[in-house]
């Protein structure tokens, strides 16, 4: 475990409820999805919380980040608000894209989220985008690009990681390594070293437990504020696990991971855990004022859903709306 | 095998037609497009030719005789042999009855099919009419021609049978229309109403002419029996000067679709004006209290049922002017 | 008035926008000190410096994928893709990313950015750099297309495009560039769906883009010898299209040749044929021929090159026919 790094213990708290907030929200999307309220699928984040919160926590309601179809818990640590995420889940009017985008498209440009994207590896030249923009019009902000490992595999970030060194953008590329690109180990996907790739551009490249939210964090603001000053970009691997499969259906596993593999990761890596153990170790909190938060966010996130799933649908006249962004 | 010579539909209301002459005799040889006969409606006398070759077997209606349309005239068969075998089975020439020689077989076994399969009656109505239509006055099936050609010609009635008849290949164009006249169809008809409750009217009337109101009168009529469509009245006076008098509510000149011509003879002692033209007049005359009005149209362009629920429409209207009102 | 050429309008076009709005900047491979292979951008380093005119490297997709980051987070790039050909590289980033940010996010994001190509055969390229590829883009919801026919045209609807809120793709023919046209040297725009009618007549309508408006515009003066009466008609934007425009002018000559250079085959040709023959149906007088490339990956020998794009003569022929009533395909 990283050592204090902050001495505000609200900060600790906030990424602890945070990381919370991100599993209820998921507890309570697997089960909309069981009992079959939700359309279409979905990509549970549980498992890596500590990696979107770490990172987010480090960044500014101003700065950008990038998010990809598991991408619930980069929304919540960005940010958003339940009840719209819900909605969206749902494909309802007061979703964050009016029910237009569903659960692997949230975008909430309010809080610097450009959108989760369905194209594995599409949202690498927008965030790099994003930073071209800042340093072209001389603002301060930093875009985080969230991806997997398996969207190492894409042509597009090799093209963009070579500009943005190049042109030292603010851009820090942050690949969530989950160990499986959707049902395949990443060893027999990717060739050599992950942080390799980015170092043959030249970009500093850092390898971290996904699981320690403090330790994600420190190199997070670290290497953000480095990237605001110009010494972008950087390239950061998260180790981490997913506990459900590829999507929620995905539920026979053991011809890619064994149940094991898995009990190991919940019962000794959990992120939730690790940070709650801490900070009762630490004396910031008891277990019991642990448990108070985690059953009041639970409790909102069960207000949200009910009010989701009592929200009204989108007007039929919303079906050719926003094809076209309308001249003022 | 036979070929069927039928009376064939000369006008768009004309129920029957009289034979005034063969031009050939049974036995004659026949190329296709000889004139075959000679034919007389109550508007025009025609000839009609041919349309197969090979020999006149039968001839089965006489000169001087009026013959419902679709009535069997005359057999040609293919071989001059076949004639005198024809001949001879034509005793009882109703077995030849039911064949339709203008559709295919096995097309003909398919429709009939698909018409006793139909319950409701207007979709069986429906179909019949496509048959028809697509069997108009050929050997060749369907007529083949532009959009535009087919929609004038129906608007115009029409029949681009007939074109194939004149020997312009197909398909047809829209300026191929123009290119063959048809035989016009001109039809006066008269109605004689009461003038009093109009000529009160007037009377009680400080600013109404005759003609505004004839004019009005009219276009209510018009837009009454017709619904969407539009019309555009002239009013002629007896100098020959004429001016429009009044549109229906049409948008813009272009969408009035029809032009009717009104010509007051009250203040004179003609009792009518005929006109043998595609456009539509009305004419006015009064004996007393007696009001004459003759409507005269092209049966082409103008159907005779329409006619006459326009005439008596407009009839009814100046008879009693409150309907004016409704 | 002044005549400048294509190539100058396009320059000029950009640099004004440039000027009047620091949100907007040029992306590309060779667009700042080589000016792209045709000169298109040259001079615009100078004024407006590297870091508004950037040099990319060879990765269209990777520059794309920028562009749409940029858009959406307040920049208005002009994106330079060299050769149409090229298109196919930037598909996804085109259209799966800037087409449907705007309505994925309910309208909360939108991409205003410009894609400057180029389309056209004859210039003995051979099949990857000679393609026609604007039908591919405008069958995507979301983006606008637009099809300049000349300097004049190239200039205000390449200003309107980067002002339009958009994505839009416009395609610029290769060997106009050089061609000549007046335009005034005073401001003006060509707003988007927006027809010009270059020749009114009765007897047949001519709807040709891009450079097939100029073999239109050949055809109908052969057939002007003839007495023929052409009506000419320059969609001048593919997305939005002026149906009014077209519609119109078929009900009122009841004879159409859509000419265009993208293949025949599931073209542009095909959707305005098929936009007439919905619409105007019972007014027409002859079927809707089509006239776009011949269904081949583009030859190199210009032998064989030649006869792959329609031409005047073909234009006119075809319009000779349905004038005549006479059949251009079998029955």
């Amino acid at each position: 475990m990283a050592k204090k790094i902050n001495t505000n213990s609200e900060s600790y708290l906030k990424m602890y409820s945070q990381m919370v907030k991100i599993r209820s929200f998921e507890d309570q999307a697997n089960q909309l999805y069981l009992d079959a309220k939700m359309p279409g699928l979905t990509h549970m984040y549980s498992g890596e919380e500590a990696v979107a919160v770490g990172i987010c926590e480090a960044l500014t309601v101003k700065d950008k980040i990038t998010s990809t179809h598991r991408g619930h818990g980069h929304c919540v640590a960005k940010g958003a608000e339940l009840k719209q995420m819900f909605c969206e889940l749902l494909g309802k009017e007061e979703g964050y894209c009016r029910g237009k985008g569903g659960s692997m498209h949230i975008a909430d440009q309010s809080n610097g989220n450009l959108g989760a994207n369905a194209i594995v590896g599409g949202s690498m030249g927008i965030a790099t985008g994003s930073a071209l923009r800042a340093k072209l019009n001389g603002d301060s902000d930093v875009t985080v690009c969230f991806f997997g490992d398996g969207a190492t595999a894409q042509g597009l970030l090799y093209e963009v990681m070579n500009m943005a060194a190049l042109w030292n953008l603010p851009v820090i590329y942050a690949c969530e390594n989950n160990g499986y690109s959707e049902y395949t180990a990443t060893d027999e996907i990717a060739a050599g070293d992950i942080l390799d790739r980015a170092r043959a551009f030249g970009i500093e490249a850092h390898k971290v437990d996904g699981q320690d939210v403090l330790a994600v964090n420190k190199l997070a603001t670290d290497l953000v504020a480095r990237a605001r000053k110009g010494e972008g970009p950087f390239f950061i691997e998260l180790i981490t696990y997913r506990y459900h499969g590829h999507h929620v259906g995905d539920i026979n596993r053991t011809y890619y991971r064994s149940k094991e593999e898995e009990e190991d990761w919940k019962k000794n890596k959990d992120p939730i855990k690790i940070l709650g153990d801490w900070l009762v170790s630490e004396k910031i909190a008891s277990d019991d004022e642990l448990k108070i938060i985690r059953d009041d966010i639970a409790a909102e996130a069960h207000v949200a859903v009910q009010y989701a799933l009592e929200a009204s649908y989108p007007n039929s006249n919303e079906v050719d709306m926003h094809v076209y962004m309308e001249a003022n | 095998m036979s070929y069927e010579v039928k009376m064939p539909q000369l006008g768009m209301n004309q129920d029957t037609a009289l034979v005034v002459a063969w031009f050939k005799k049974e036995g004659d040889k026949i190329e296709k497009g000889d004139p075959l006969f000679e034919v007389e409606t109550d508007k025009a006398t025609m000839e009609v030719e041919a349309q197969k070759e090979g020999y006149l077997s039968k001839i089965k209606v006489d000169e001087g005789s009026e013959v419902p349309v679709g009535q069997l005239l005359a057999l040609i068969s293919d071989t001059n042999e076949d004639s005198h075998n024809g001949q001879t089975d034509l005793a009882g020439s109703d077995a030849f009855e039911p064949m339709e020689p203008d559709a295919e077989p096995i097309n003909d076994k398919s429709i009939e099919n698909e018409v006793q399969n139909i319950e409701d009656p207007s979709d069986r109505k429906e179909l019949v009419n496509r048959i028809t239509r697509n069997n108009v006055g050929s050997a060749g099936g369907k007529v083949l021609a532009s959009p535009k050609a087919k929609f004038a010609a129906k608007e115009m009635g029409f029949d681009l049978a007939e074109l194939r008849n004149s020997g312009i290949a197909e398909p047809f164009h829209f300026a191929d229309l123009g290119r063959v006249p048809q035989s016009p169809s001109f039809s006066s008809i008269y109605m004689q109403v009461s003038a009093e409750a109009f000529d009160a009217l007037i009377l009680k009337s400080e600013t109404a002419k005759r003609s505004l109101l004839f004019s009005k009168f009219t276009s209510s009529a018009w837009s009454f029996v017709f619904e969407d469509s539009f019309l555009e009245v002239i009013f002629k006076d007896t100098n020959g000067e004429s001016y429009v008098e009044t549109t229906t509510e049409a948008v813009s000149s272009s969408d009035v679709a029809n032009t009717i011509t009104l010509i007051d003879l009250c203040d004179t002692r003609i009792s009518a004006y005929e006109t043998g033209s595609n456009k539509l007049t009305l004419s006015f005359s009064q004996l007393r209290n007696e009001l004459t009005i003759c409507f005269s149209f092209n049966e082409r362009i103008l159907k005779f049922p329409d006619a006459v629920k326009f005439l008596n429409e407009l009839g009814a209207r100046i008879e009693d002017p409150i309907l004016q009102l409704i | 008035m002044r005549s400048i050429t294509l190539s100058q309008a396009v320059n000029e076009a950009i640099a004004e926008e440039m000027r009047l709005d620091s949100s907007v900047f040029l992306i590309g491979e060779d667009v700042a000190e080589a000016g792209t292979p045709f000169k298109i951008t040259s001079g615009l380093v100078e004024e407006f410096g590297t870091e508004r005119v950037i040099d990319t490297p060879i990765s269209e997709p990777g520059f794309m994928g920028l562009a749409v980051g940029a858009a959406m987070t307040g920049s208005r790039p002009i994106v330079d893709i060299m050769f149409g050909d090229f298109l196919f590289l930037i598909m996804d980033q085109l259209c799966n990313q800037a087409a449907k940010a705007h309505y994925m996010s309910g309208g909360k994001l939108n991409v205003p950015l410009v894609v400057r190509t180029n389309l056209g055969a004859t210039r003995r390229s051979a099949a990857q750099h000679s393609q026609s590829l604007h039908a591919l883009v405008s069958h995507i919801p979301g983006l606008k297309i637009a099809m300049p026919s000349s300097a004049y045209e190239a200039k205000g609807l390449l200003k309107t495009a980067i002002r339009d809120d958009n994505p839009v793709v416009i395609f610029e023919d290769k060997l106009m560039y050089q061609d000549k046209a007046d335009v005034p040297e005073d401001e003006y725009l060509i707003p988007f769906g927006e027809a010009a009618v270059l020749q009114e007549g009765n007897q047949v309508t001519l709807i040709g883009t891009s450079s097939m408006r100029q073999v239109c515009e050949e055809a109908a003066l052969i057939l002007a010898d003839e007495k023929i009466s052409v009506e000419i008609i320059d969609p001048r934007t593919l997305v939005p299209l002026d149906e009014k425009t077209i519609l119109n002018s078929a009900k009122k000559t009841g004879r159409v040749v859509v000419v265009d250079e993208g293949h025949q085959n599931f073209g542009v040709t095909a959707e305005i044929a098929s936009r007439i023959s919905e619409k105007a149906f019972y007014y027409l007088d002859a079927p809707v021929i089509r006239m776009g490339a011949m269904d081949v990956p583009v030859p190199f020998s210009p032998v064989l090159e030649d006869l792959t794009v329609p031409t005047a003569e073909k234009v006119a022929s075809n319009a000779r026919k349905i004038i005549a009533g006479e059949l251009v395909h079998e029955l």
